[in-house]
Formats: structure tokens, sequence, C-alpha cells
């Protein structure tokens, strides 16, 4: 059975109503941790808070309702609780995305006076010096679950993050843990996008030990029954949620560089009915041969961002997805 | 809990909520869960915009829907604004 959330998200997939929108503030950050792909752009310019402002109530116009703040690392913007003011007085539905570093106990109590719905804290590992040299900030271990426990103490919603890759697998096992010791809840992902276009991250899993995380993680499937394998390639990237840079520039997901335009030239209904959205929405329905007769298609995570980002085209097979869909076909195997 | 029909409700600030294809979502703010309501409880919500007595939501629901049964639909608008105070979407406004 669905929940109303998936329903309601699949109604708005259906009819292009862009409900989640995930905002990438600022591409500034106090920490270098080693897969940021981010690092590797350009600083850019940012919006100014008027014209954020602006942009969120086009967005609640479309019919957005749940906004994701992320970065770099969003704290670095001095203007970031009148933003959280201006989201709150559009009643948006926040998340934000952190590593901790900013989040004292008084900004904990402050966040409490917006509509924050959850805090992302991404964690490394659950080893101090670990985590630490992964993010490239000493101390960075020991704030970011000082600012985890703030947050509790304040009935803010925290979430752990986890970037699973080959320079700290098997961490999960110990932050899911650690999740629970700090009452927080635990989401742990294991794409690690590429720096260097064209290739996949060093750091991404080998197929094994895609096995022992998804075993681990209870997952054997990736979440589409057989009978339905189209559906297993469609994503709701440009339909039902949508990204937009720190300069403004929207896309049809955050990581997936296809522009839509720029918010501050055009409004963003125009972009979103515009002619490179609609063109972007058709080309789903032509995947490459590669993926549409594959017969692993059931097994896969499709992301089209994690495919452009590895490959040439959003519309092809990655190395990364190729291998995840292996592991969940041997996993599936050997449970029959 | 027992509402008087001269109570007045107004609606807690923290809330996230959006129209969506003409019914409202509304996210309660202590567990974050995501809440669909129908036509009358969406024209209560958008009523109660500025803070009203139970009475007056009544009468609002009456005169929006065109009916005369006032002792039904007072019983709606009560159990209605009764939930909506347990999920603290709502409050009653002190005088
Ligand atoms: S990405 Fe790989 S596993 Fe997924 S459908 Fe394409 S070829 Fe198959």
């Amino acid at each position: 059975m669905d929940t109303l959330a998936q329903s309601i998200n699949r109604e708005a997939s259906q009819k292009n109503i862009p409900l989640s929108v995930f905002i990438e503030l600022t591409r500034r950050c106090n920490c270098t941790c080693y897969y940021c792909y981010q690092q590797s752009l350009q600083q850019t310019k940012e919006l100014s808070l008027e014209q954020w402002q602006q942009v969120f109530s086009q967005l609640k116009s479309a019919g957005a309702l749940y906004l994701t703040l992320s970065g770099g690392e969003p704290f670095v913007r001095e203007d970031i609780f009148d933003l959280l003011k201006e989201a709150k007085k559009q009643n948006f539905a926040v998340s934000l995305i952190s590593n901790g570093l900013l989040i004292s106990e008084v900004v904990a109590k402050q966040l409490k006076d917006f509509t924050v719905m959850d805090v992302g804290i991404s964690f490394h590992a659950a080893e101090r010096d670990l985590h630490d040299r992964l993010s490239g900030m000493p101390g960075c271990f020991d704030q970011a679950k000082k600012a985890v426990t703030w947050l509790r103490q304040e009935g803010i919603k925290v979430v752990l993050k986890h970037s699973v890759s080959t320079e700290n697998f098997g961490q999960f096992k110990a932050l899911q843990r650690l999740a629970t010791q700090l009452d927080c809840a635990f989401e742990c992902d294991c794409t690690v996008l590429p720096d260097t276009p064209g290739t996949a991250s060093n750091y991404s899993l080998t197929v094994d030990q895609y096995k022992e995380f998804l075993t681990y993680m209870g997952q054997d499937s990736a979440g589409c029954s057989v009978d339905d394998d189209q559906a297993a390639l469609h994503c709701d990237a440009g339909r039902s949620l949508c990204g937009i840079g720190p300069n403004g520039t929207l896309y049809p997901c955050i990581i997936l560089p296809v522009p839509l335009g720029n918010v501050t030239e055009s409004s963003f209904m125009s972009l979103w009915e515009g002619d490179l959205a609609n063109s972007f929405r058709k080309n789903e329905k032509s995947l490459s041969k590669e993926c549409t007769l594959c017969a692993l298609k059931v097994h896969c995570s499709r992301c089209h961002a994690v495919a452009l980002l590895e490959g040439h085209s959003w519309q092809g097979k990655s190395h990364s997805l190729c291998a995840r869909a292996n592991a969940l076909q041997q996993i599936g195997k050997q449970k029959k | 809990m027992n509402l008087l029909k001269t109570d007045h409700i107004q609606r807690a600030t923290n809330v996230a909520q959006r129209l969506f294809e003409e019914q409202m979502l509304v996210i309660t703010p202590k567990d974050s869960m995501l809440h669909k309501f129908n036509a009358v409880g969406t024209f209560i919500w958008q009523f109660l915009e500025r803070s009203h007595s139970v009475e007056e939501i009544v009468q609002g629901v009456q005169k929006h829907f065109d009916t005369n049964d006032e002792e039904a639909v007072s019983q709606d608008v009560i159990t209605f604004i009764e939930k909506l105070c347990e999920k603290g979407l709502v409050s009653l406004k002190s005088e």
C-alpha cells in the first residue's frame, strides 16, 4: 500500500507539479570532504536574499511544498535565518543538510521557530579520526555529534546521513548504532558522484561491496515489480522534483547537470513549462537500448545523473548502477 | 476536550502547507507527518487564515456549502477542530 506521501508524489509526477525542490544555496564550505564533487566546480555567484524571496514565492505558486536547503554548507550563509524566515512565511516544509560545524546550542534553539522538518548531518564514519580525515577538518566528528545532541534536545528531527564508499566501507554498521544511540534517523546512500566527468568515481563500490551493504540494509530489490520494468527506468527528476543551483540555474534534479535556464532571467514557471524542460521529459522515453533491453533493469536503481556523470549521456548506462543492479540480482538468486 | 461555540480558534504559525489540486496538504509540526484535507477541511483551514470562533466557522461552512443543517455541520466542525488541536495545528486563542 502506498503511503499518502507516495501517492501525492506520484500524482505530482504525472502532472509535473514540482512538489520537492532541492536548493544549493552556496558552494562555499568549511570542510573539504574527500569525495565532494563541488570542489571541482568553480565558485559561483550566489543569489541574494531578495532574489531567493522571489524564487520562493514563484515555487509556492507552482505548488512546491518541500524545500531542501543545502550547499556547500548552508550555514555559511549569513542570511540563513532570513531565508528560513521566508520559507516559513511561504509555508514550505524545510529540510536542511549540514556538516554540523556551525550548529551551536543557540542555533539549534533558533531553528525551532521555523518550519524545519529535519536536519541531515553528514557522517563519513563512526570513528573520530576517520571522519575528521575524510572531511578534511579536525574536530568535525565531535562537533557534528554535539550538533545532533543539541538539535534533538530541541525536539528537531535529525537524520544521520552517510555516503558509503570504498574509503569508509563497513562504517555503516557502527553508524546505524550511533544513530539509534543519538535518537536520530539513519539514511545511507552508496552513490558516489565522480568529480571527473566520463568515469565512475574511484570511491564507487565493487559488486561484492554492494552485495554486503545491500544485504546488511535488508534491501533485496530496487523497489519495482518484475512486470513493471519500464517504471524501473523512470525517475521523477523534472517532474515532481527539481534543483536550483547557487546562481539560480534550474536543473531537473540538483545532481543532474542538464540546465533548464536560470530563475533570475525568466520566471520559474516559464522555465518549468518551457522547451528545454519539455524536451527533457520527452527524451526520458528514449533511453539507450542498453538500458531498455537490459536484463537487469528490474534491479536497477536508475539515476540519470549518475549515468551522465559517469558516461556521456544521461540516457545511457552507468558503471556503478550496473554494479549495483548486478549485486541485487545476485542477492535475489541467493534468496531463492 | 469540550469546545464551546464561542471559543476562538487560531492556526499554528509553524505549519507547512500547500494547496494541491484543490485539496490542502498540511504537515504536522510535531511529527512531520503529511495530511490531506477533504473539501470541508480545506475550506475550514483556509477560513482560519484569520482566527474565528467555532460558531463563525460553522456559519462559514453552511454558507460555503449551502446547507441549513446546523446540527450536523456543528458536529463535523467540532470533531475536525478537536483533531486539529490534538495534532498541534490550531489552538484556542486566549482573549
Ligand atoms: S544502468 Fe546498467 S543495470 Fe541499469 S538498466 Fe542501464 S544497463 Fe541495465
